[in-house]
């Protein structure tokens, strides 16, 4: 299981600039799942479930249905799973399904989804919804080591904001200190991230906010 | 406060001012002030759009992170199961059974009235609905009964002696034809209920010990099954007495009927009652096996109404609402190939565990 762990790791880092193509670890996964290793379906299940989950909340707007459809697309995946050749790389292979699975699933819809459905479905929003924002093990390590290289006080402030919802007048008080110093330190927080993940912020555009909105 | 703005701009954006922006916190002024920046050079416009793009990653990531994906994972192993079940010859049989039932019915009903009517005989008929499933039928005099899953009625091929005679273990639902000459009786045990044409329901499973009857329209009476029949209450619509085996006592209340027969329509109601009988009603529902780990778990009173929920779903409300933990073990296939019930466990969740 951590060969396999690893596998994927390596995986994730070497998919950097060939996004549609099949990775080694891709191959690896699809050999196990062909001669019937269970947990592979498990592994690589855990890895794309929470963020196929919130990406599919974005279209669809509600989260029963979204985990609906992902179910669907995984179920829809095991089945295939034995004879299945990929053409292209899981990532895109999973966020590809569920993209039509939600587009589908807002056809059936009322009139009033219709044009949801039209927004998303022409939607030439350049990079809209990209799926880079919802591989979960990537995102979460990139903003965590950049969380903690961040300068002692900063870090503790941003994180008692960020992972406790402290509001700065709670941590101001917690901690003995202005809310003016709380609210510079956050800011400062910012713009040390905003250096530190600078390759990560400029990958795309931020389409899905004009969804939501 | 043209002045502020101006020294603002000279002097790069102030880091109160991003984080306030950042928390969704900023004031008015902070707006104007913010707006003023923005638009002064490309650099103070692609520091905002980053700031705002950081916000929206751990935004996300929050979100990504609160999706159980143990229990979508159970979910879909559940799935799996289901299409890989292995033929069941039994199943089929059943299937076979059911399909011929209702032609087999009217033919025999039809035979048995068409020939001679001196011959005074019936033949008992039984109708059992498994878990899982609920069924609807219809009585040789024309009354409709709708079978709650894990139920049995019995009732004879032909209705004679001007008597309507059934025997129910489970839970129905009765539109009795009406015949006032024929009185339409259910046994259930130690009670019944005597109609001439009404619609009410009746719950009375073996393994609870009350045995309880909702009216819906119409007059019921509530008989005791000694040597000697006694009526002992009548009930109007909306009344509902509750048996008590144990100790032979009766509760009588006004009740909403509707939310007694939701599951007619398929609808799981719980109303007010124990953890011990809403683990009764699940199981015959899903055709599933929850066992209760804590006794202390049957003292919870649950009032809820399920439509289109799956199991999964139910038992994650559930355990909002109380506290409690299951986990899931599978079922597992024996020697011939037939699968029996997953099983859940139920046990109370320790505090300060999530």
């Amino acid at each position: 299981m951590i060969y396999l762990f690893l596998i994927c790791i390596f995986g994730f880092y070497k998919r950097k600039g060939l996004k549609s193509s099949v990775t080694t670890s891709d191959l690896f996964l699809f050999d196990r799942l062909k001669k019937g290793d269970d947990t592979v379906f498990d592994f690589i299940f855990k890895c794309y479930y929470p963020g196929l989950v919130v990406y599919a909340s974005q279209f669809v707007l509600d989260q029963m249905c979204a985990e609906d459809i992902v179910q669907d697309v995984f179920l829809k995946f095991w089945e295939k799973s034995k004879t299945l050749e990929i053409s292209t790389n899981l990532k895109g292979y999973f966020f590809l399904s569920v993209k039509n699975g939600c587009l589908d699933f807002l056809k059936h819809q009322k009139v009033l989804d219709k044009y949801r459905l039209q927004v998303l479905s022409e939607g030439d929003i350049p990079n809209a919804l990209d799926v880079d924002y919802y591989v979960e093990s990537e995102l979460k390590n990139k903003i965590d080591l950049a969380i903690s290289k961040l300068p002692d006080r900063c870090r503790e402030i941003f994180i008692l904001n960020r992972i406790e919802h402290k509001t700065p007048k709670e941590i101001a008080v917690m901690l003995g200190i202005s809310n003016r110093t709380v609210e510079t330190q956050i800011g400062k927080a910012l713009r040390l991230l905003r250096a530190d993940l600078e390759d990560y912020l400029s990958l795309g555009a931020l389409a899905f906010l004009l969804i939501n909105k | 406060m043209q002045k502020i703005i101006i020294m603002e701009l000279n002097e790069d954006i102030n880091d109160g001012l991003l984080a306030r922006f950042f928390l969704g916190a900023e004031s008015e002024d902070d707006k104007i002030v913010l707006e003023e920046w923005i638009n002064h050079s490309p650099e103070n416009a692609s520091l905002y759009k980053d700031i705002e793009k950081l916000k929206l990653s751990l935004q996300l990531l929050e979100k990504i992170e609160k999706v159980d994906s143990d229990a979508g994972l159970e979910r879909i192993r559940q799935l799996i199961r289901k299409r890989n079940r292995p033929v069941n010859v039994f199943r089929i049989l059943r299937n076979i059974a059911a399909a011929l039932f209702i032609p087999l019915l009217v033919y025999s009903t039809f035979y048995s009235l068409s020939s001679s009517k001196k011959v005074n005989y019936s033949l008992l008929t039984e109708t059992v609905v498994p878990n899982g499933v609920r069924s609807k039928i219809t009585l040789p005099d024309g009354s409709t009964v709708w079978l709650n899953s894990g139920s049995k009625l019995q009732y004879p091929s032909t209705f004679n002696e001007k008597a309507r005679n059934v025997k129910l273990t489970g839970e129905a639902f009765f539109e009795v034809k009406k015949n006032p000459l024929w009185p339409f009786k259910v046994e259930m045990g130690k009670i019944g209920v005597v109609v001439k044409g009404t619609s009410f329901s009746c719950m009375a499973y073996p393994e609870e010990n009350i045995i309880e009857t909702t009216v819906v329209t119409g007059k019921v009476g509530m008989i005791s099954n000694g040597k000697t029949e006694k009526e002992f209450e009548v009930l109007m619509p909306n009344a509902q007495v509750t048996y008590n085996k144990d100790n032979n006592t009766y509760v009588k209340k006004v009740v909403d009927a509707s939310r007694y027969i939701a599951w007619r329509n398929g609808k799981l109601v719980f109303n007010d009652e124990p953890f011990a009988q809403v683990v009764r009603k699940i199981n015959n529902w899903f055709n599933v096996k929850i066992e209760i780990q804590d006794k202390e778990l049957l003292d919870y009173k649950y009032k809820a109404t399920f439509e289109n929920e799956s199991l999964y779903q139910i038992l994650e409300l559930l355990k909002m609402t109380a506290p409690i933990q299951y986990r899931f073990i599978k079922a597992k296939a024996n020697k011939d190939g037939e699968v029996n019930h997953d099983t859940i466990i139920v046990y109370k969740r320790k505090k300060g565990a999530a």
